[in-house]
């Protein structure tokens, strides 16, 4: 009955369907089940690989809450979107739009940005109380800003997985859609970004998930990649936008003149993000002081 | 046997199992062009195949089918022979080696059969739960869990669990385990009847 009282247009009406799609996602067992992997992971990391410096290689660590987390809820985000199929005439014939519908489902990236956020000031509050060794890569030898945009990569990309399985879930029909997704991802995000390659790093910055920091280096220095995280933070952004614009497009009533302005709007600043990103803060890499107790070789 | 063909060609949900196929073979391609990555791209391939084993057991009229006369077992038996096609093309990519990567071929057999084993004794039992299409949930959560692995080789010493090169003994006693567990499940799975 509750359904019945939903307002059928407006704010209030998006707003309520945005909310049970939201509360969906947050129950979805892979979506849980990929959160809970990805905080204990982190807990691991911490608990087995600290060492008397503190937390190695801290500003590696996004990538666990984005790979677990993330791709999780492309799976869950997917899968969502797709279990109303089964019902879709019935769908059709009740008030609103596919479209409006796609647009409510972008609520689905709400719990793991939230995940994600709560993964990242995890991480930074482990650093500050735990500590970190004076040479790494963190506060202190990197501005601020480029320190946040990298640890907010997390929280970005799992809002941004979110929004992929919607368009994964929209657009592609067969079986195991979400599962070739998952995995052309992975492929590409590899393949799409020659690391330590100095001659051409910037440009690597079109992948979905770009690595900024290398990790320890035999020597016992770190490798900060070429780039400006924030530039590619707001790129991110734009993929997520265009993700969620792509679903919507789906619907053939949706393609207003409007709408296909917005969508060109959107594309353009995920251009002129990419742009920024590669053009724009460090040229080279940059290699950190050594830490000695790191160093093998 | 021609009954059992007979059922397999129309039974199977093909499509996303030889989907799953293709897209192991187009990873083994870019395998031999970029074999410095085989890192990621064997897990990944593994994924494929893994899915593509996760979509053995789909059947959407599964509720009618599992109380015909021939009974849900003879059902069940036969549709985990389809799980070869996954593995003989997992079997054939290590055979071939793709860009010459050093693959020590008895233990990433073993380590694709235990994977494919698990998975397909997960769909089986799933299916003995009376769910249609468990490949639809266990495909992605295969292709996630295969690959995921490699994020944890970088930053704990505990070693990958795909090593190219050497296998050392641990990681062969992981993936026997993993083999143990999968052929456990199978037997649940394969028990005759149908819940548990």
């Amino acid at each position: 009955m509750s359904s019945l009282s939903i307002p059928a247009s407006g704010i209030a009406g998006h707003r309520a369907m945005a909310v049970i799609e939201a509360r969906r996602m947050a129950r979805h067992p892979v979506f849980v089940l990929g959160v809970a992997l990805g905080f204990v992971v982190l807990g691991l990391y911490v608990v087995l690989v600290g060492d008397e410096t503190g937390i190695p290689v801290v500003l590696t660590l996004p990538l666990l809450g984005a790979f677990y987390i993330g791709l999780a809820s492309v799976i869950a985000a997917a899968l969502l979107t797709r279990s109303t199929e089964v019902a879709v005439e019935t769908i059709a014939t009740a008030p609103g739009t596919e479209a409006r519908r796609t647009l409510a489902l972008a609520a689905t990236g709400i719990p793991p940005l939230v995940a994600g956020l709560v993964f990242s000031v995890a991480l930074v509050v482990l650093a500050k109380v735990i500590g970190v060794a004076p040479q790494e890569w963190w506060f202190g030898t990197l501005p601020d800003w480029q320190v946040w945009s990298i640890v907010l990569m997390c929280p970005v990309a799992c809002f941004d997985g979110a929004l992929l399985g919607v368009l994964a879930g929209r657009w592609l029909r067969f079986r195991g859609a979400s599962a070739m997704v998952v995995v052309a991802l992975i492929v590409v995000s590899v393949l799409g970004q020659p690391l330590l390659d100095t001659g051409s790093s910037e440009w690597r910055l079109w992948v979905p998930w770009a690595i900024f920091h290398t990790g320890d280096n035999p020597d016992g220095t770190q490798t900060l990649i070429a780039g400006n995280p924030a530039a590619y933070l707001g790129y991110l952004l734009a993929l997520g936008a265009l993700a969620v614009l792509g679903a919507m497009w789906h619907d053939r009533t949706a393609r207003t003149p409007r709408f296909r302005i917005l969508v060109a709007a959107v594309a353009a600043a995920a251009v002129a993000f990419f742009v920024l990103a590669a053009t724009t803060g460090n040229h080279d890499n940059r290699d950190s002081d050594p830490i000695p107790s790191r160093a093998t070789s | 046997m021609s009954t059992r063909l007979w059922y397999l060609r129309r039974g199977v949900a093909w499509l996303p199992l030889l989907g799953g196929c293709g897209a192991a073979a187009v990873i083994a391609g870019l395998l031999a062009w970029w074999p410095d990555d085989a890192f990621l791209l064997a897990p990944a391939l593994l994924a494929c195949c893994a899915a593509a084993a996760a979509f053995a057991y789909d059947e959407d009229a599964l509720p009618v089918v599992a109380v015909t006369p021939r009974g849900a077992g003879w059902r069940r038996a036969n549709r985990l022979g389809v799980t070869l096609v996954p593995l003989s093309a997992w079997a054939l990519v290590v055979a071939l080696r793709p860009g010459e990567v050093p693959f020590w071929r008895p233990g990433w057999w073993l380590l694709g059969g235990a994977t494919v084993l698990l998975v397909a004794g997960s769909a089986a039992l799933a299916s003995r739960r009376l769910v249609p299409t468990p490949g639809a949930l266990l495909a992605p959560v295969v292709a996630l869990a295969a690959v995921a692995p490699v994020t944890l080789a970088g930053m704990f010493s505990w070693g990958t669990l795909y090593p190219i090169g050497d296998f050392p003994d641990t990681v062969r006693t992981v993936w026997l385990g993993v083999a143990l567990i999968g052929a456990v499940v199978c037997a649940v799975a394969l028990r005759p009847g149908l819940r548990p």
